[in-house]
């Protein structure tokens, strides 16, 4: 129904060469890290329902305030409409 | 000069004052319009209405719902936070508790935007060692940041400072220095206790609050000294002690339950001296029925309460259950044919039904009235003229009566037996849930209506008696007057308690204790006594809930000497198998926190300088009146309850009338007025 997908989960691992990002995280079995080596998790988002641009300004700009959406991804999802609103 | 004292208790239609001439043992009451906005208009006009003079009067103390309703209307100020970076939702996402258990929706919103929760870099680890020293250049642009928002308050909540405060400490003096005013809340100052969401809820709820509340409170102690007052100003807290204004404007937090804090002190204090020392007190008003145990004279504390949903304040309160049950609740049938009471209420304003102000839906007044057992022609509290009884029983019969094929008078009887039981279960909630008898309770209703229920709450749950106290409607101004001065403190251990620190511990003991007791000194008021006492939160180690270990600590002319490793592990065993019933044999016992508390005990009053002086019972009947009762018409004998002499026996069906509140004597019952003048209602066993 025009939405759009959603970010999808991702795994992430820190080794002596860098950052290893797995596709199938849920399958990873042995990992060792050192001490101040991390692991990273970005959880998914909801995907959306209906056209982002019919959604009102007025929340696109709270989310931006409120730091869930960056003001150039907001822009580039929503359209510039938000950046009229002061919130 | 003579000696006052005022309890001064702000509620939502009256300002309740109780005077008490300290030197005499005299007390007055009085009872005026609530003014708004402002409430010192009423403040000092019901002062005035007992007191010319306010250089003759050396305390006022009062009860206070301003922070109560600022967090339940979440009217509290514009505020910002400052955290530890990665911190910034704490406070939104709490411990993932839910606003209902069932279902998909429900929401939360913190009482700070996310956009006014900034992160500064710095980090202490959780034994109090620093990994990352607090960026103070960071904590100045996050501060003027808030400032250019207009933020009036500020919250200050970084990881793990109740195990060592300096990044904190070091960033609020930084706020402090360029911070407009002094509303900078400091959760380590406010609760040095490990838990990081309750500490950083704890101290956000300060912030919010604190614009509104020591805003009230100076505006308050200004009114009063420009009206002569020289003497002393104090508060109220949610634990039943009193504290000075001062620190209640910099802690408004600990006022959250400060009115109704008030009523249950009182309402314990009348009890006790009418021989009843187990009482569970029931408050009823128009929206709510709020119901506290008092076990052997000592009303109940938690360590911890949700104002509202996510709202959780953490300091000692004195535990009151609320359920909206109140005079102004609606009834109501729903779809599959069942009687409800409430939650929606008509409050005050529009009302039930009876009063005319264009509330069209039945309530548990509109029942009472219907039934008898309140008087139209004077309805308590002296606004109205009279209660209209006919639209009160349209209203019944439309809306519960035809629905259930019932006439109007058997609905009113439904509603009312609805609303009982829901009230009887609180009472069972507060009791018989919690391992108490309410065989051994007596039944204390204050407040305007609470009194009209007693004998159903008897009935119904199994209590002994009912205590009515002779003035029930200033029973929470009465409690200001009589609450002792006590200031809580809590330190996180978070140690073993083999080779525990004892002069660490004993430190913080007697920390606590210098500041409580300088407290006192400072206070201008007289105390019989001064106590301390000590309770350590104790587990074995790998154990999420603790017991509360009372320890024996000996205070001698401020000095504590502290308890012995041995002393400690005894105390503990003991609470533990007291609790459980068993002890682990090779578990490794652990202090979580320690929690100290120093009361300095205010002077008794007689209560019997209230009581009824004369009067007969002849003299104080005024007529009768039918009200039904079950099924049927009793003609039923009207007192006038303040005319009633000492030792009077009034057997049931009977109405006992007094401004501000009606008792019910049911048929089955008998009162009896006893030597301070409450009426004690019990079974009337020929």
């Amino acid at each position: 129904m025009d939405g759009q997908s959603a970010a999808l989960n991702v795994f992430s691992y820190e080794q002596e060469d860098g950052w290893h990002h797995p596709p199938m995280a849920s399958k990873m079995v042995g990992i060792k890290l050192k001490q101040g080596q991390s692991v990273r998790l970005d959880t998914p988002g909801g995907g959306g329902y209906g056209a982002p641009s019919e959604r009102v300004p007025e929340a696109v700009a709270r989310d931006v305030a409120a730091g869930f959406i960056s003001a150039e991804q907001a822009t580039k999802d929503y359209g510039p409409a938000w950046q009229e609103i002061r919130t | 000069m003579s000696n006052r004292m005022i309890g001064v208790d702000v509620g939502g239609t009256f300002t309740d004052i109780f005077v008490l001439d300290e030197t005499s043992g005299v007390a007055e009451v009085a009872k005026v319009p609530t003014t708004r906005p402002d409430q010192s208009g009423g403040f000092l006009s019901g002062i005035g209405s007992r007191v010319d003079d306010l250089s003759s009067v050396s305390v006022v103390v009062h009860g206070t719902t301003a922070g109560t309703n600022a967090l339940l209307e979440r009217k509290g100020a514009k505020i910002g936070v400052i955290t530890t970076q990665g911190l910034r939702d704490v406070l939104e996402m709490r411990r993932r508790d839910r606003p209902r258990t069932w279902g998909l929706r429900g929401d939360f919103e913190p009482v700070v935007d996310r956009a006014h929760r900034l992160e500064v870099p710095e980090r202490t680890l959780a034994d109090g060692t620093i990994r990352t020293p607090v960026d103070l250049d960071a904590v100045r642009v996050a501060a003027r940041q808030l400032i250019d928002a207009d933020c009036l308050a500020v919250a200050v909540l970084f990881a793990n400072a109740y195990a060592n405060d300096e990044n904190e400490a070091k960033a609020v003096a930084a706020v402090r220095e360029i911070w407009p005013n002094a509303h900078v809340s400091s959760s380590s100052e406010i609760l040095p206790e490990i838990r990081e969401f309750e500490r950083f809820s704890t101290a956000a709820l300060n912030a919010y609050l604190q614009p509104e509340v020591s805003g009230y409170l100076n505006r308050l102690e200004t009114a009063l000294k420009d009206g002569g007052f020289a003497g002393e100003f104090m508060i109220v807290q949610s634990n039943g002690g009193v504290m000075g204004v001062d620190t209640a404007a910099r802690l408004p937090v600990r006022t959250a339950l400060s009115g109704p804090a008030a009523g249950v002190i009182a309402a314990g204090y009348i009890a006790k001296a009418a021989g009843f020392p187990d009482v569970i007190t029931g408050d009823m008003g128009g929206t709510s029925f709020d119901v506290a145990l008092i076990a052997k004279g000592e009303s109940t504390l938690s360590p911890q309460t949700s104002i509202d949903f996510g709202m959780v304040v953490r300091s000692p309160m004195i535990e009151i259950t609320t359920i909206g049950a109140g005079g102004g609740s609606i009834a109501w049938v729903d779809k599959g044919g069942l009687l409800n009471i409430g939650p929606e209420s008509a409050g005050s304003t529009p009302g039930p039904v009876a009063y005319g102000l264009g509330n069209t839906r039945p309530t548990v007044t509109d029942a009472n009235v219907v039934l008898g057992r309140i008087d139209p022609d004077n309805p308590i509290g002296g606004k109205l003229e009279r209660l209209d009884v006919e639209a009160a029983k349209a209203a019944i019969l439309e809306h519960v009566g035809d629905p259930l094929g019932l006439d109007a008078l058997a609905a009113a009887e439904a509603i009312l037996r609805v609303a009982n039981s829901r009230m009887a279960g609180a009472l069972r909630l507060v009791s018989i849930e919690r391992g108490f008898d309410p065989k051994r309770f007596a039944f204390m209703p204050f407040g305007g209506g609470g009194a009209l229920h007693s004998g159903a709450m008897l009935a119904d749950v199994g209590l002994a008696r009912a205590i009515v106290p002779r003035y029930p409607g200033v029973t929470s101004a009465m409690g200001c007057v009589i609450a002792d001065m006590r200031q809580d403190f809590v330190q996180t251990i978070n140690a073993g308690l083999d080779g525990i620190d004892a002069a660490l511990l004993g430190a913080h003991m007697q920390r606590h204790v210098s500041d409580g007791l300088a407290m006192l000194d400072a206070a201008r008021t007289s105390f019989e006594a001064r106590e301390t006492a000590f309770i350590l939160d104790m587990a074995y180690l790998g154990q999420t809930h603790t017991v509360s270990v009372d320890v024996p600590v000996e205070v001698e002319n401020g000095t504590v000497t502290p308890p012995s490793e041995a002393q400690i592990g005894a105390a503990f065993d003991a609470a533990y198998m007291a609790t459980y019933g068993r002890l682990l044999e090779n578990g490794v016992r652990w202090v979580m926190n320690l929690r100290s508390a120093v009361t300095g005990k205010r002077p008794r009053f007689d209560l019997s300088t209230l009581a009824p002086r004369g009067g007969s019972l002849d003299g104080a009947l005024k007529g009768t009146r039918p009200v039904h009762f079950g099924d049927t018409w009793h003609e039923t004998k009207l007192y006038d309850r303040l005319a009633l002499p000492i030792g009077a026996e009034i057997p049931g069906p009977a109405i006992l009338e007094q401004p501000d509140t009606t008792v019910l004597i049911e048929p089955d019952l008998i009162g009896r007025i006893d030597a301070f003048g409450n009426t004690i209602i019990e079974r009337n066993t020929p």
